[in-house]
């Protein structure tokens, strides 16, 4: 059984349970033993974008973490899947850094090389599509919309080869669940959660645009697959004068759904 | 403070235009990208599509990280990042632990204050 270390971040740690007990149950179907964050951090997103210069040191922590258990680290929301491929190549370009990283790391006894693999659910679902397939119980018979983690998705020189611009992997799951994926206007747009600390009016009006456009195009539910897109889509939805409210579930609750799992072992259902 | 951003950007607005943010009229970085002038670097969504479209290879990002600083840290912005330097944990206080039981997930162990500061804490004549 091949071992990886679960990093939740903030969010999902705190808030989206129903979110990491469906991961969790998901892994173990495909054969994936979870381990923990011995003590969890901060993966420093917030932090990256001219807050502080030296938040590359949060990062490097829990990427330390997993490289002295010698396994990948899975990620559940886009931010901390970025903040980590973001450390990881910044660490590897420039050896002074790692240095500073290193001389840090040690007060708390760790080391970091630069070589954990960090790789969000969505790339170990899609990876496992043929088994997740072949396990579907109860077809989903719905029509489903899609939004997709973004920022692991871009920019391309962060995340690699995982095809900006181009979201394939929850359409090919989805589909695989028997549900009709219904394509909307407003499928590519970012969700706006990244915003709500910084301008909530505005970022409930981009998540209010992007609802009403999978709803107009006959959605009966949501499908996400980042902690930042539930907090905004769902947490947040009572707060944007919809007309008619959408269901948004995690792409792992409803594979859990699909292939049947007791309720009780996929995390509560808001709706 | 378009102009400051980069000589490579020809202000071809395909930035602003594959921007949600902007495309509702709010200010982001692609709005200033494009002269229009506002205080809007706290505003992109880091969804990193102009990053993506640019044809002249901006450093997009790099010129947010500036414009970010220049702004200053908005306050629920900073409350979180306190949070972080007391727990290791972007919401701070808050308790979760309990419910995590209810769910049947492992108890959260938060790094904590000490370790976070060691972790942050500079060298000495560290640049």
């Amino acid at each position: 059984m091949e071992r990886m270390i679960l990093y939740p971040g903030c969010l999902v740690l705190s808030r989206f349970h129903e979110y990491e007990v469906a991961s969790r149950q998901i892994l173990k179907k495909l054969g994936i033993e979870v381990l923990d964050m011995e003590e969890f951090c901060c993966c420093g997103s917030s932090l990256v974008p001219g807050v502080r210069d030296d938040w590359i040191n949060l990062p490097a922590y829990s990427l330390a973490r997993a490289e002295s258990l010698g396994v990948a680290i899975i990620t559940l929301c886009g931010s901390c899947t970025n903040t980590f491929l973001r450390a990881n190549l910044l660490l590897e370009r420039e050896p002074d850094l790692l240095g500073r990283a290193n001389n840090r790391l040690g007060r708390l006894g760790l080391s970091y090389t630069g070589r954990t693999t960090v790789r969000h659910i969505l790339e170990i679902l899609v990876d496992g599509v043929d088994e997740i397939r072949n396990s579907v119980v109860n077809p989903l018979n719905s029509k489903v919309a899609l939004s997709h983690p973004c920022q692991i998705m871009r920019p391309s020189e962060i995340v690699g080869k995982r095809n900006p611009l181009k979201f394939q992997a929850m359409h090919e799951i989805v589909s695989t669940l028997g549900a009709e994926v219904v394509d909307y206007p407003a499928e590519h747009d970012c969700c706006g959660s990244t915003i709500l600390l910084s301008d909530k009016a505005m970022a409930l009006e981009v998540g209010k645009r992007k609802l009403e456009s999978a709803t107009k195009a006959g959605a009966e539910l949501l499908c996400v697959c980042c902690g930042n897109c539930l907090l905004l889509l769902d947490r947040h939805q009572g707060q944007m004068g919809l007309k008619k409210r959408i269901p948004v579930v995690s792409l792992p609750q409803i594979i859990c759904l699909a292939l049947g799992f007791p309720r009780n072992e996929m995390g509560t259902l808001h709706h | 403070m378009g102009t400051e951003v980069a000589k490579e950007c020809d202000q071809c607005m395909r930035c602003a235009d594959s921007c949600i943010i902007t495309r509702m009229n709010g200010h982001s970085i692609t709005s200033e990208l494009n002269e229009i002038i506002g205080d809007g670097a706290w505003n992109c969504a880091n969804c990193w599509k102009c990053i993506e479209i640019c044809p002249q290879g901006v450093d997009i990002f790099g010129f947010m990280m500036k414009r970010r600083k220049e702004e200053g840290i908005p306050e629920l912005i900073r409350k979180g990042i306190d949070g972080i330097f007391r727990k290791g944990f972007w919401f701070g206080d808050i308790q979760f632990n309990e419910i995590r039981e209810a769910f049947g997930l492992p108890a959260g162990k938060l790094l904590g204050r000490k370790k976070v500061a060691l972790l942050m804490a500079g060298e000495e004549g560290e640049s």
